[in-house]
């Protein structure tokens, strides 16, 4: 799994000033992605097969912490669901 | 908001669009993040990664598909297992590619389903290939209509459509094929081709598309005319748009 391809796919995705500077110049904006040269490739050829074959993990199936960082994103974290909050226990009243 | 009678466990699903990311709607990006239980069926593997990363929760239905086993069967396990989860009471987002109310009958059955049983449901849209055909061509569907169908359901009902409309063909690589296409079909382009030729002239020039999965690629935008679409370049990807013939140039069936 390419991480740094992933990340620049992520990078590109969401944010249209990076995308219309690849769109203008992929040579330029790849010579400066820091990528390796078969990430490069992947990308100038325009098969996403291959693209997918090498920024993708093999089974789609990396641990949560490696994702998280690979794509940039913080998980948020689900809030917890509200217990009812348990009540004091009442005391006895002393019967007279 | 949601259809149907409150009852613990729903079922919501989103469309993830096209292109990888960047069509993910803020409202189908928030329901996954939110839910208890994420199923995803995409078509590429980068954008299960990045839904996991969203979502741990989310696991891949795409092993429902297997090499000729028939699509139905892959649909009702998969329907099965988005079910399941929200039997068990659980807030369920199924992430679909494109639009997943659209040519999907796995999320229609689901939703039926869970309708019927009394769960919430809620189906979102997300951006489809015919979105994108239109987006890309620049075509407005509103100028002359616009007709659409699954390409083998236009050949096995061979509807009456109207010539001076634009015409929307999906799967054209998949035609007649029973399982998950892996190659595009030649028998079944030929018959497209037949049947396309009976409304059209041979050399009216249709357009083969195909939408760019990810944001460094190009549409695949290819025009030629009908008689030449053999040779066109078709993968089971591509949708074929058939631009209005002129009023008084089409073939009378």
């Amino acid at each position: 799994m390419d991480k740094e391809l992933a990340v620049f796919l992520v990078g590109l995705a969401t944010n249209a000033q990076k995308r219309a500077a690849y769109y203008a110049n992929p040579n330029r904006i790849l010579a400066y992605s820091g990528l390796s040269s078969e990430a490069k490739r992947a990308l100038l050829s325009g098969d996403p097969v291959e693209i997918a074959r090498l920024a993708a993990t093999p089974t789609g199936l990396a641990t949560d912490a490696t994702l998280t960082k690979v794509m940039g994103f913080k998980r948020r974290r689900r809030p917890a669901r509200k217990r009812p909050k348990k009540r004091p226990a009442r005391k006895k009243a002393s019967k007279r | 908001m949601h259809a149907g009678a409150a009852k613990a466990g729903s079922l919501t699903i989103v469309g993830t669009g096209i292109s990888f990311v960047g069509h993910v709607t803020i409202e189908a990006r928030t329901c996954i993040e939110q839910a208890q239980k994420v199923l995803c069926l995409v078509s590429d593997p980068l954008t299960v990664d990045w839904i996991r990363s969203l979502n741990g929760t989310a696991e891949s239905l795409v092993d429902c598909y297997a090499p000729g086993k028939p699509r139905r069967r892959s649909y009702r396990e998969m329907s099965d297992r988005i079910l399941a989860h929200v039997r068990r009471g659980l807030d369920v987002v199924v992430a679909i590619y494109g639009h997943p109310g659209v040519m999907c009958d796995p999320a229609h059955w689901s939703l039926r389903s869970a309708r019927r049983a009394g769960y919430r449901t809620l189906l979102l849209p997300g951006i489809s290939a015919e979105a994108c055909l239109f987006a890309d061509l620049q075509i407005d569907p509103g100028d002359h209509g616009s007709q659409s169908y699954e390409a083998t359901d236009f050949l096995n009902r061979n509807p009456r459509i109207d010539t001076t409309s634009g015409l929307v063909l999906w799967q054209i690589g998949a035609i007649y094929q029973e399982s998950v296409p892996t190659a595009v079909g030649p028998e079944g382009l030929a018959h497209l081709i037949r049947a396309l030729a009976r409304r059209y002239h041979e050399d009216h020039r249709v357009i083969v598309y195909e939408a760019p999965t990810y944001p460094t690629l190009r549409p695949k935008i290819r025009r030629v005319a009908l008689c030449r679409l053999p040779k066109a370049p078709v993968s089971t990807s591509s949708t074929l748009y058939v631009p209005p013939l002129r009023r008084g140039r089409g073939r009378r069936t």
